[in-house]
């Protein structure tokens, strides 16, 4: 809101205008230096020069563009493209929401299930599908399956990860389930194919996804390490990193001001949402000038509907050596809401830094090497010691740059709205090193 | 030889530094690309890869 208003300067005497400056984000010029801010108000000399202003946008706003069709909506790497070429200003008062997306290995993945009452009814003590086991601790025909979960002797190759997939692209699985028997559940053995129509309710939840920036890795040992973070051959022979840099959404709201509990998101090709902070998230750790985590930060735990994912957007992972895993997709829309949020969107993969650990050292506490931007990880090889050591992502560019593109067309087309956090991400709940006592024997 | 399916591929590139011959690179669209006459069979991207889209296969 705009007031013309009279006051009186002591010297000139001029007319000035009255800016309610509540909703405003940042004065972008003065024509002349002397001005009055107080109480949300902007008060400014007009003769020889005009006032701009950058306004503050809403969720609520941003929404009501989307469903009038009017809203722009970026992907991350278009964003940082906009914003190099015309500034943040402008670019924040021109782009309404920004993509952003991940496609990597997260272990820390499962799903819920219930696979409906037979008859006679059984309460499952024991799930296995596809040879695979399920924690049935929870109710009688519900079970927890998690991604890592190995299927007995074939489980260097197949586990609850390959389970998941099987069912989202639609495939049968063996369920095989026992229980002691109780007068109200009188059968102990179920074993039939099941596929997803058949259950009644399947929801992916995973406890720890979206790491913002988490470490690389590098081995400076003699011997080849098959870790999570791949193969690490030895004397530094290889660096594996795994984030979608500039377009990984915890990156780009470093201080998480539009994502928290409630928050909708893309999952793994369905609309799923954030549950809440995941856990080992370490909003506390050291951030850069701009605000951006520079070690391994905050996480989400994120859930979502297995009925409507796409298998485009999840699969399986075998990391040689150490296990199974699970490759997922998520998007985050961010809305920009100022200035300030916007020059952190902009923010590209020559700004953005990563640690390079030693996983050598068979300690929690590994030594960090050396710090390189995405933007040097990408480029297929850095330096370190003197020589050229090769990088490879362990995350899917590819892929995450695929469901950008895809929630940016869902936003436009008005399918998928933004959602405001009904809480916080709970910044306080650092994760405390274990200091338990060991048990003798360990 | 080694067959790479493209349909197990998910891009992700771990596999593009541990071939010593130039034979699997990350091409401009950030892709996973398979130059099958680089390859020299030393079987070194297969347990790099962790989507099993890269195997050894009778000629």
């Amino acid at each position: 809101m705009v007031k013309k208003i009279i006051l009186k300067d002591k010297d000139k005497g001029f007319i000035c205008w009255c800016v309610d400056f509540h909703d405003v984000d940042r004065l972008l010029f003065l024509a002349e230096s002397s001005f009055i801010f107080s109480g949300g108000w902007l008060l400014g000399p007009t003769k020889g020069g005009c006032i701009a202003l950058s306004k503050k946008k809403t969720v609520a706003e941003i929404n009501a563009r989307i469903q009038r069709g009017e809203a722009v909506v970026m992907t991350a790497e278009e964003v940082v493209r906009l914003a190099r070429t015309q500034g943040v200003s402008r670019t924040a008062r021109e782009v309404d929401v920004v993509t952003t997306a991940t496609f990597s290995p997260m272990c820390s993945s499962g799903a819920f299930l219930n696979f409906g009452h037979s008859d006679p009814p059984i309460r499952m003590a024991r799930v296995r599908l596809n040879k695979v086991p399920a924690y049935a601790g929870i109710a009688a025909v519900d079970a927890y399956l998690g991604a890592t979960e190995p299927a007995g002797k074939d489980g260097d190759t197949y586990g609850g990860a390959h389970v998941i997939c099987d069912l989202i692209a639609g495939r049968e699985v063996t369920l095989d389930a026992s229980s002691p028997g109780t007068d109200c559940y009188p059968r102990r053995r179920l074993r039939r194919t099941i596929c997803l129509a058949d259950m009644q309710d399947a929801f992916l939840f995973n406890p720890r996804n979206a790491y913002q920036n988490y470490g690389a890795a590098v081995n400076t040992s003699d011997r080849t390490l098959y870790t999570y973070m791949g193969v690490l051959n030895p004397r530094m022979g290889n660096i594996h990193y795994a984030t979608s840099g500039e377009l990984s959404p915890l990156l780009k709201d470093p201080q998480l001001r539009t994502i928290g509990v409630g928050t909708r998101i893309f999952l793994a090709g369905a609309i799923g949402y954030t549950v809440g902070a995941g856990t080992q998230s370490r909003p506390d750790r050291p951030v850069n000038d701009l605000g951006i985590p520079t070690a391994p930060a905050a996480t989400l735990a994120v859930t979502g509907p297995m009925k409507d994912m796409d298998p485009r957007f999840i699969a399986p992972a075998v990391m040689t050596g150490y296990g199974i895993s699970l490759f997922v997709g998520i998007g985050i829309p961010i809305p920009v809401l100022d200035e300030d949020l916007c020059a952190q969107l902009a923010c590209d993969n020559d700004r953005i830094t990563t640690g390079v650990t030693d996983y050598s050292v068979p300690s929690l506490k590994r030594p960090t090497l050396g710090r390189f931007t995405y933007a040097q990880l990408r480029s297929g090889q850095v330096e370190m010691d003197g020589r050229m050591i090769p990088t490879a992502p362990l995350s899917s560019l590819a892929k995450a740059r695929e469901i950008a593109a895809l929630l940016k067309e869902w936003i436009h087309r008005g399918q998928f709205m933004l959602s405001e956090p009904a809480a916080p991400l709970h910044p306080d709940a650092a994760l405390s090193s274990w200091q338990g006592k060991e048990l003798a024997g360990q | 030889m080694i067959h790479f399916n493209q349909t197990l591929c998910v891009h992700c590139g771990a596999c593009t530094a541990h071939c010593p011959h130039g034979a699997l690179v990350i091409g401009e669209d950030d892709r996973v690309e398979f130059y099958s006459n680089r390859c020299r069979f030393c079987r070194a991207c297969l347990p790099a890869c962790p989507c099993g889209a890269l195997k050894e296969v009778q000629e």
